[in-house]
């Protein structure tokens, strides 16, 4: 009777080229401006910090979460795992060595733009500025918005300190108030920064198992 | 909750890859997030010809890891209150290391369960 033989893992050198496997992951992969370079996330179908199953034969393992930090932008970068940690490189060729699972590819976007909160201002009765009225809080800022109040009467009034969370402008400190402003002044809201836009990605795995064409494109 | 294990190697810098490495590890969960900074990828936004680096200084790794643990902790609780609102165990990974007061673990087939605790006792 014959013996089974176990021959261990196989190399990519014993097989065909590009020959179709079992192995798949469900990861979601995008970027997210940052300031002047942009974070990439990998994460699950429950949203960033989450995790996500890969699977490889009858194996499913629960894969981590990542951010990636200081990704530039205008880049095509892609993601896979080593096993230990994630591995970040330019081009696809870069993680195809036998021991890293690739992940996925994302579009860091380069170009963009904020958008703009709309500020009012609270007045007293003697026409000082006692307070900046955030109206809209806006999107995508990554530093303090510059404020003009268009007005035929007033002057000096200045803004206090800007409080910025996840893009938003959430709150202005009362500055300096001025004088003489009128209750039909308006704010003109400008700057925020430049900031890239959110550049969507794709896992390598959505692709029913192959995991590189031949032509060396990643599958859809 | 999530921390950083206290070893080299949940926080380290690969020399090869200039890249620090940040393991972060929920001990009810067993839930994994990893952080990476790249450290060398300045570049022309050009042509890409990368920059020589000499002040790293400036990067705050801290604010990266405070962020992440918002994120993290914020997902965490919401989880564990939907599960002990409605009675349903959780299944954890194997870097699960700690029960939660009033919750017990339970193997259910080959994996371990985190079970709330019951209604009455809340």
């Amino acid at each position: 009777m014959p013996n089974p033989i176990s021959s261990g893992l196989q190399s990519s050198a014993a097989t065909e080229n590009n020959i179709v496997l079992n192995q798949t992951n469900y990861a979601n992969i995008d970027s997210v401006a940052a300031g002047s370079s942009a974070n990439v996330r990998i994460y699950g179908s429950s949203g960033p910090g989450t995790q996500y199953p890969g699977v490889k034969g009858a194996t499913e393992t629960i894969q981590p979460s990542a951010t990636i930090i200081g990704v530039p932008y205008t880049t095509n970068p892609v993601v896979a795992h080593d096993g230990d940690q994630y591995q970040i490189r330019n081009t696809l060729p870069e993680v195809l060595a036998d021991g890293f699972t690739p992940i996925g590819s994302v579009s860091v976007v380069g170009s963009g733009s904020v958008t703009l909160p709309t500020v009012s201002l609270v007045l007293d009765s003697h026409g000082h500025v006692i307070g900046w009225n955030v109206t809209s809080q806006g999107n995508g800022l990554t530093g303090p918005v510059t404020l003009h109040i268009n007005t035929s009467t007033g002057s000096g009034a200045t803004p206090g300190a800007q409080t910025i969370q996840n893009g938003k402008l959430i709150s202005i400190a009362p500055g300096n108030p001025g004088d003489l402003y009128a209750p039909g002044d308006t704010v003109t809201v400008s700057g925020g920064t430049f900031t890239g836009a959110s550049g969507g990605g794709r896992s390598i795995g959505g692709n029913g198992g192959r995991l590189v064409y031949n032509d060396g494109t990643i599958g859809a | 909750m999530w921390h950083i294990p206290n070893d080299e190697e949940h926080n380290h810098i690969d020399g090869r890859t200039h890249e620090h490495h940040i393991h972060m590890v929920n001990d009810v969960t067993g839930g994994q997030h990893d952080i990476i900074l790249r450290l060398g990828v300045d570049s022309c936004p050009h042509c890409k010809r990368p920059y020589p680096k000499d002040d790293l200084g400036q990067l705050d790794h801290i604010q990266a890891i405070q962020e992440a643990l918002e994120m993290l902790e914020k997902n965490h609780a919401a989880v564990m209150d939907y599960a002990a609102q409605r009675g349903i165990p959780i299944k954890v990974g194997p870097l699960h290391s700690r029960v939660p007061n009033g919750h017990r673990l339970a193997q259910s087939g080959k994996h371990k369960m985190l079970i709330p605790p019951r209604k009455q006792d809340k």
